[in-house]
């Protein structure tokens, strides 16, 4: 038993005697909601710095009428994803909040609406320098919008454009690691939660 | 019931009800230990050793010790007993510990990279230090981060790499074919090993080096 295991098992009886004990709740500060902006469509629809910086990251990737191209704005970081009907892959740049220099981009293979894996990109800074996670989600169909919890604030992202959601965390990133964790709510139309799920993952590949 | 109130009440005391906690923290211990994974028992996150120098041919060696040891995708962590102790995983799932690197996990590893993208120093890391690196191959590809860049692919020689935006491999020998012998984590089924591949002439690939070489 490792000193890490140790500590978890001795946690979970202290929390088990607390539980007893009734320990009071303490007041939580209001947690804010941000809910980000998303383009959805062809090449006029995106911002033409953000496409032709992810353009030149992936010299292999050709825009044409039949490609789908989903833009968004968050309040970590911004992302355009790009999937052409064609091809078994899914492209992804991520850039700094209202910024088209990109910071780090992902490869994921798509068939039948299934992705090979979240795909986690760690290569974003926040200003102050901590590392961000940036990773596909793949929302259930009935969602409506997708809740990633983070500690002072929530970001909401709007499914849109039939792919994948490019979500971000600061909080979740264990960087040593090389992965993630991010604490994801799923809502369907009428606002109730659907799923809600720990999505791990790790850079590979 | 009135008779059974008397026995019960002692099983509700706190010293009871810490011991049954305990217990349960026990089990559930001991339920981890069954299902400890190849990485979860062997592999360690100490910190790396810096070395001011760095050779091709020591490189080489560090890419010889993760032959025959698996694949693991996301996984930077092996020993030397030339058998994946991890095999079958699921495919593409870093989630079960199995032993062996991926293609970028072992780049980074053999090229002795930092986790510091604007660090281009050598780092020595244990075969043992669970390790992947924050790069993909993508990101290889494009030269991402301060160690990496671009490079033509007609002159690449042993240890530059050969990426594409879903691989990387590193060259162990150039043959005379035209082809080269490429030391990769290629998959699950084929594991970590050197395979002759024509990635100098696919177009898909594009050539990376890792700057820095002693010689």
């Amino acid at each position: 038993m490792d000193g890490l295991t140790a500590l978890r098992a001795s946690t979970v009886a202290a929390a088990g005697v607390l539980l007893v004990a009734g320990c009071r709740d303490h007041a939580q500060p209001p947690r804010r909601v941000f809910v980000g902006h998303v383009r959805v469509g062809g090449v006029g629809h995106v911002r033409a710095p953000r496409l032709r910086a992810c353009l030149r990251r992936f010299g292999e990737v050709h825009v044409t009428g039949r490609t789908r191209l989903v833009e968004r704005e968050e309040r970590l970081g911004a992302s355009l994803t790009i999937s052409d009907p064609g091809l078994p892959y899914l492209y992804g740049c991520d850039f700094p909040p209202s910024s088209s220099s990109l910071c780090g981009a992902a490869v994921g293979e798509w068939r039948d609406r299934r992705l090979n894996d979240p795909r986690l990109d760690i290569l974003c800074t926040d200003r102050e320098g901590r590392a961000l996670g940036a990773a596909w989600f793949v929302p259930l169909p009935r969602a409506r919008s997708i809740a990633v919890r983070e500690r002072r604030f929530t970001e909401v992202y709007p499914p849109a454009g039939g792919l994948p959601v490019r979500i971000w965390t600061r909080e979740g990133v264990r960087y040593e690691r090389s992965s993630a964790v991010f604490d994801v709510t799923q809502r369907g139309p009428d606002g109730r939660p659907l799923a809600h799920e720990r999505l791990r993952a790790a850079v590979a590949g | 019931m009135s008779l059974l109130r008397p026995l019960l009440r002692p099983l509700l005391c706190p010293r009871v009800v810490f011991l049954a906690a305990f217990l349960v923290a026990l089990s559930l211990v001991a339920a981890k230990a069954a299902l400890a994974t190849f990485v979860s028992a062997n592999c360690n996150y100490n910190a790396p050793t810096p070395s001011p120098n760095m050779y091709r041919d020591g490189s080489v060696t560090v890419a010889l010790v993760a032959r025959y040891e698996g694949y693991h995708w996301g996984g930077g962590c092996w020993n030397d007993n030339d058998v994946d102790e991890g095999p079958n995983e699921p495919l593409q799932t870093s989630s079960t510990g199995g032993e062996g690197g991926d293609c970028s996990g072992l780049t980074f590893k053999v090229w002795r990279e930092s986790l510091n993208t604007g660090d281009g120093g050598h780092y020595q890391w244990g075969r043992l230090r669970n390790v992947h690196g924050p790069y993909a191959a993508a990101d290889f590809k494009a030269g991402v981060g301060v160690p990496n860049a671009t490079y033509p692919k007609a002159d690449a020689i042993v240890m530059d790499a050969f990426a594409s935006s879903t691989h990387i491999g590193m060259v162990y020998q150039r043959a005379t074919s035209g082809a080269d012998q490429i030391v990769e984590a290629k998959c699950e089924a084929c594991g970590t090993n050197i395979f002759t591949r024509t990635y100098r002439s696919d177009s898909a690939y594009g050539g990376v080096r890792r700057m820095g070489w002693t010689g």
